[in-house]
């Protein structure tokens, strides 16, 4: 069985945006936002830090959302299978279940201290190429 | 708050009646319990409690919330029985698809969002369910559809009363892959809070389901087809019913009874919910606390 976590969901009352299905939203440049988001995340979290001290995020939060903005995210199907693996790997580390939101989130701090090993995915998927001769 | 839906293959196998039961024991506990059935048929939770006589009539109701049109306010909708607050069902809900998709296509024109799953949520929301209940408890139809999703969406959480058998096996996995869909589609976390085995006669191949359940099983509930059976004949909780209706009490029944206290604990105490008054399980004279 997967999808489902045993125990509880996350409070769908917790956020204060209305949640809305994505598909028609436009899909922007995911990039920029994400790392604009990452910068004023950074700044927030400097200023809030001596209040929440020592509490980690996930203990902090009163929904897996909390904190968050709604950013939409396309996903090939080998990255989606992958991330399922990833997932998988993490909850077997932690012996807990893991959210897939901050799976994902982890997953692009990640990325985003990795810029040139994004680069080269990027290449592949065509950006760099020119076609002048 | 503790928020949850309750979740069945079908109906008739007894998740009207658990989410029932379990809101008049966590009533019961001191708690404030809303109940939002969502079922498009008769013979529903509101039946079940007596407050569906104006299903058929043109009040104000959910739907009319649900897609912008409200007749009235949120709380007037409410009817109190066994401490329950109630949403009652209305005729509306058969159309609830065909709404919703008029609303959207509405609010498109317009340059607006509109999205068809998360009217229940929008409407809980604003009127302030979350300030005013310790517990939201919704009973959608077992079928796939805007019932269903505005149900999960609106909890989060779910407790999936399971028929131990192959065809209830079944209906878990299914559940697994649209929950799955569904928390892609929308990006939210579903939990299941608890798996209750239901109509329990402790045969192997029953027993051999049960263990391949992934999900938490506080408590196992035997067959009580006359207990159930009486509660819809008398329009009432099983609590009520062997209270006021049985002349002689059953152990087994009020065993049963105790199941549903334990198990109302066991949901509480998975998001820190701490009722007030609870009672020693099963115990039949215990008062429930006037807010």
């Amino acid at each position: 069985m997967t999808g489902m976590k045993e125990g509880a969901g996350e409070d769908p009352f917790a956020e204060d945006v209305e949640p809305e299905t994505q598909d028609d939203k436009p899909s922007g440049d995911i990039s920029t936002e994400e790392a604009q988001e990452e910068t004023e995340t950074t700044s927030r979290n400097q200023s809030t830090q001596q209040r929440t001290m020592q509490i980690p995020y996930k203990f902090r939060r009163d929904g897996v959302q909390d904190g968050r903005t709604r950013v939409p995210l396309f996903l090939q199907p080998e990255t989606k299978n992958a991330e399922r693996d990833a997932l998988r790997e993490m909850e077997e580390r932690f012996n807990d279940d893991i959210s897939l939101t901050d799976l994902r989130e982890a997953l692009m701090r990640v990325g985003l201290e990795h810029l040139d090993e994004a680069e080269v995915h990027l290449e592949e998927w065509g950006y760099g190429m020119t076609f002048d001769d | 708050m503790l928020a949850y839906s309750t979740y069945s293959e079908a109906g008739g196998v007894g998740k009207t009646t658990t989410a029932a039961n379990l809101a008049v024991a966590h009533a019961r506990a001191g708690l404030k319990p809303l109940v939002v059935p969502l079922d498009p048929q008769d013979g529903d939770l509101s039946r079940l409690f007596g407050v569906d006589d104006q299903r058929t009539e043109s009040v104000d109701n959910l739907v009319r919330h649900m897609i912008r049109r409200p007749k009235g306010e949120f709380e007037d909708l409410i009817r109190t029985v066994e401490g329950v607050d109630i949403v009652p069902e209305h005729n509306m809900l058969s159309d609830l698809s065909e709404y919703l998709q008029r609303e959207k296509d509405q609010s498109e024109a317009m340059g607006e969002a509109f999205g068809v799953h998360a009217q229940l949520l929008r409407v809980l929301r604003e009127a302030n369910v979350p300030d005013e209940y310790d517990v939201l408890i919704c009973d959608p139809p077992a079928t796939e559809g805007p019932h269903l999703y505005n149900a999960i969406h609106a909890t989060r959480s779910l407790v999936i009363p399971v028929e131990p058998s192959a065809k209830g096996r079944a209906a878990v996995e299914g559940l697994e892959a649209l929950v799955a869909g569904f928390e892609e589609q929308l990006d939210i976390d579903v939990g299941v809070l608890a798996a209750v085995p239901v109509a329990f006669k402790d045969t192997r191949d029953q027993r051999t389901v049960l263990n391949e359940i992934d999900y938490a099983i506080p408590e196992v509930i035997g067959e009580r087809a006359s207990l159930m059976e009486g509660c819809w004949m008398q329009q009432c909780s099983a609590f009520t019913y062997v209270r006021e209706h049985r002349d002689r009490d059953r152990e087994y029944e009020l065993e049963t009874l105790a199941q549903f206290d334990r198990l109302a604990r066991h949901l509480e105490e998975t998001v820190g919910i701490e009722a007030p008054n609870p009672p020693e399980p099963g115990d039949l004279t215990h008062e429930v606390p006037l807010p």
